[in-house]
């Protein structure tokens, strides 16, 4: 009954949802606490945009608002933040992944830097304005900058270990 | 042609209706975290509550795994380590004669005065089933909660030292808000000198200590425990020593191992108000603002007979309480 592509698709879609359940498990392991000194990269946000730019299928809306909720809860973050912040940036890529598709991945990568940083800073705004405490600066910054730095590895694992290759326009239902 | 589906696929009314729904749903969760916090970690209790716990067979092989390597690593580093712990056992033989004569010597003494221990420090003892995953927020989960009898506020420690305290609970998990988070705020007492001083988290391994009133008194190495001015820590329990910073700024060095958090201990505390509402604070409960106005001495009777006075004895004293 499934015809390949669908199924295709659902085995990306667990893969996704598995890829960013086993990194939540692994961030909030209780392995030491690291003093913030080493900035971690946030793999899970680079996995979402890596991915809604290449198979926009593969990672559903419903996905992402899920996962974002769940480690918001796991991770002592403001309720919501973060899953409203993916949403938003999410959203915004899939609206784009037509042109970027399009373009080299120099160009991909400067989207991904820009719509990281746009992230950062509208969650420092959004705790702004609601009066919240935020962590210092410094610090979320060099976390944006890890997190953009970590994005072409994880592509590469993405499309040579998994085999998520980009939709172009070449082959349209290549999906 | 793929392309025209997925553009047509996007603009699709019922999907854009979703996307702005889901929005307004989490917008909503972020004033409601914002406005009603205690409700909101509740609600994050309970979801911690349920995950968490169905996890541990998943996290059980990661942690031992991750443990393995954490120990290769100290492995590496025998030879120093060994160097080291043979200068320690050395001092601590030192030690130890001083604590047995102490303890013969605080026997004797207690025996004079004919002094109980303080029942009420008993403990639960948890484990670390997780941290909190962000190198922004302190704190950890333990595997014990409201079904073990813990409640909100109850202070936590390792062996040694105060690790933090309940804040949040769930039915069978509890957060521990390490001392070292950004949010979390001491009063402890500097010995020798006896200065009261608060310890307040600033995400780095050693938190400041802020509001000490002759800084002239205090050197490093001084030992801080916790003075129970706010009635949520028990008074008395060892925090660590003081280190003086290159900003000449007093912080903390913990007695509890921070780097490897794995039992803790959940000390009773039956003084500890629970957190309910949004408006009430933790601690001891406020005394009642209308007793004494009903007590006080009327000013219409120049010299108050012995009762009244003894009655409003009586009731600051069952105020204090």
């Amino acid at each position: 009954m499934t015809d390949p592509l669908t199924a295709r698709i659902w085995l990306f879609r667990s893969y996704y949802l598995t890829l960013c359940l086993f990194v939540m498990i692994w961030k909030i392991l209780p392995l030491g606490i690291d003093d913030g000194a080493i900035p971690v990269p946030n793999l899970i946000m680079a996995l979402t945009f890596a991915w809604v730019l290449r198979q926009p299928n593969t990672v559903p809306l419903g996905a992402i608002a899920f996962i974002f909720l769940t480690n918001d809860f796991l991770t002592h973050a403001p309720v919501g933040l973060g899953a409203l912040i993916m949403v938003l940036a999410s959203e915004r890529l899939r609206r784009l992944q037509p042109e970027i598709s399009n373009m080299t991945f120099l160009g991909e990568f400067g989207m991904v830097t820009g719509t990281i940083a746009l992230c950062t800073l509208a969650e420092r705004v959004i705790l702004g304005v609601l009066l919240a405490e935020q962590a210092p600066f410094l610090q979320v910054a060099l976390h944006a900058i890890v997190t953009i730095a970590c994005y072409p590895v994880v592509v590469v694992i993405s499309k040579y270990l998994l085999g998520l290759d980009r939709l172009n326009a070449a082959d349209p239902d290549n999906v | 042609m793929a392309r025209d589906r997925h553009e047509e696929n996007l603009a699709h009314p019922m999907r854009r209706l979703l996307v702005i729904l889901l929005i307004i749903f989490l917008l909503g969760l972020i004033l409601l975290w914002r406005i009603d916090n205690p409700r909101a970690e509740r609600i994050r209790a309970a979801v911690v509550d349920r995950i968490v716990p169905n996890m541990e067979w998943a996290m059980a092989p990661v942690t031992g795994l991750g443990r393995m390597v954490d120990d290769f690593q100290s492995y590496a580093r025998l030879y120093e380590q060994n160097e080291q712990l043979r200068r320690e056992l050395q001092q601590m033989r030192a030690w130890r004669e001083a604590a047995i004569q102490l303890e013969q010597e605080n026997a004797r003494l207690l025996d004079l005065n004919r002094v109980q221990p303080d029942p009420s420090l008993t403990w639960i003892s948890g484990i670390v089933l997780a941290d909190s995953g962000s190198p922004f927020r302190r704190s950890v989960l333990l595997n014990v909660g409201a079904r073990d009898g813990v409640e909100d506020g109850w202070a936590a420690m390792d062996g040694l030292g105060l690790v933090g305290r309940i804040a949040g609970l769930g039915e069978r998990t509890a957060r521990v808000l390490l001392v070292t988070d950004t949010n979390s705020r001491v009063p402890v007492v500097i010995q020798p000198s006896g200065q009261q001083a608060l310890l307040s988290g600033d995400n780095s391994t050693a938190p400041l200590i802020e509001f000490i009133e002759t800084p002239e008194d205090i050197a490093a190495g001084d030992r801080i425990v916790t003075s129970g001015a706010d009635g949520l820590y028990p008074a008395g329990l060892l925090v660590g020593q003081i280190v003086i910073d290159p900003d000449r700024a007093f912080r903390a060095r913990l007695a509890a191992d921070f780097g490897r958090l794995s039992f803790l201990r959940v000390m009773r505390n039956p003084d500890v108000v629970p957190l309910n509402d949004s408006d009430t604070l933790i601690g001891p409960p406020l005394p009642d603002p209308v007793t004494p106005e009903l007590n006080a001495p009327d000013p219409t009777v120049s010299d108050p007979t012995p009762e009244a006075a003894e009655t409003s004895a009586d009731n600051t004293g069952t105020d204090g309480t």
